[in-house]
């Protein structure tokens, strides 16, 4: 089951050129040309934070989080992938920091209840989207969620979700088939 | 369409359908605030001005502000005695509506600045450098403050924006050369 070759998520709305000159020039500590970095990827990783976190609060600090962590760490940003790509990478690894030390929010969020606040937002947020498939991903545990979202959603192949979560290909593969399959059991209820 | 799933071939029909629908799902969303400044304070307080040590940094910001407090309300008094004119005397009849008000307002404030400035010129010898140096830092950041408002008041103001960018130009080469990036906002 080894995924087809992929076009990587679009970089943004703008010109690639300009956006590795806006990496070049944030690369040397230019805060302008980050702030439209910033401007140009906001909303893909705000998207991203919010279903990984299922919390608009926790998904606005997560996006802080993601650009300040992007700032500190751009001088090591070789370009081997999109801006784009790095960028969600980045944003992945602050969350999975984030849920590791936070293991009593990440408990309070469990029960489907929980979810109402959330779903409020990502209609807000993205009003032409699917609730029943929101609700649906954000009911998967941690890992799944994270997986499914970056390979369903996003666009991931295996081995970039692999360097992106630091884990084996296997251990992806096996983890977007076991949310594959708690998916449907929860669409089918 | 998701083409990477035209090469899972464990997958039923009904797996197909839920993963296409996945993959249409929108991949941007708007924050219900412009989180870009708490972004750039975070980035400034870590980055671009080379913090002292917490304590230190503490006491430093607080003598400036006693320093520039005291600045300040002596230029004001000072103004007021050499110039025994009140500053919002040449528009009393103006003060009765609210916008005419706070256009006098801006008048005198404006009268008491340049007062305080004045005030501030007259001091002599070198046990008041720290002072006047301060003074000016005070008096540059409320003249860009300024000229930043004018020119939202008044987009079109050529005055206002040539202020306004030479006292950016101007704050931003006197920052002290050292080890810390520059960032610039």
């Amino acid at each position: 089951m080894e995924p087809a070759a992929r076009p990587e998520p679009p970089e943004t709305p703008a010109m690639p050129e300009i956006t590795e000159l806006l990496v070049v020039r944030a690369r040397a500590r230019d805060a302008r040309a980050f702030e439209e970095l910033y401007r140009q990827h906001h909303g893909r990783i705000y998207a991203l934070a919010l279903r990984l976190t299922r919390d608009a609060t926790r998904a606005e600090e997560l996006t802080q989080d993601a650009f300040v962590r992007a700032w500190e760490t751009l001088p090591a940003f070789r370009g081997d992938s999109s801006f784009a790509t790095w960028l969600h990478g980045v944003t992945v690894r602050v969350f999975l920091e984030r849920s590791r030390a936070d293991r009593k929010w990440e408990e309070r969020i469990a029960t489907a209840e929980d979810l109402s606040g959330y779903l409020m937002e990502v209609q807000r947020a993205m009003p032409e989207t699917s609730l029943a498939l929101e609700r649906a991903i954000a009911s998967l545990p941690d890992g799944a969620r994270t997986a499914l979202v970056l390979y369903a959603v996003e666009g991931y192949r295996y081995e970039e979700i692999a360097r992106m979560l630091g884990l084996a290909l296997g251990t992806i593969k096996a983890q977007i088939h076991r949310a594959r399959r708690l998916l449907m059991e929860v669409l089918q209820k | 369409m998701n083409d990477k799933l035209d090469h899972d071939t464990d997958l039923s029909p009904e797996e197909r359908d839920v993963l296409a629908r996945l993959g249409v799902l929108p991949r941007e969303a708007r924050p219900a605030r412009d989180l870009w400044p708490m972004v750039a304070a975070r980035i400034a307080a870590d980055r671009g001005f080379a913090p002292l040590p917490r304590r230190r940094r503490l006491g430093r910001v607080l003598t400036q502000f006693a320093a520039a407090l005291v600045i300040f309300a002596a230029g004001v008094l000072a103004g007021r005695q050499w110039n025994p004119r009140p500053a919002a005397e040449p528009v009393p009849a103006l003060a009765q509506s609210g916008s005419l008000a706070a256009a006098a307002e801006v008048q005198r404030a404006g009268s008491e600045y340049v007062a305080a400035l004045a005030s501030l010129r007259r001091l002599e010898g070198p046990g008041h450098s720290l002072a006047k140096e301060q003074g000016c830092e005070a008096a540059m950041s409320t003249l860009y403050g300024a000229a930043h408002e004018l020119t939202r008041l008044s987009p079109d103001d050529q005055g206002a924006r040539q202020i306004l960018q030479t006292v950016a130009v101007t704050r931003s080469t006197a920052q002290p050369a050292g080890p810390a990036p520059t960032v610039r906002f």
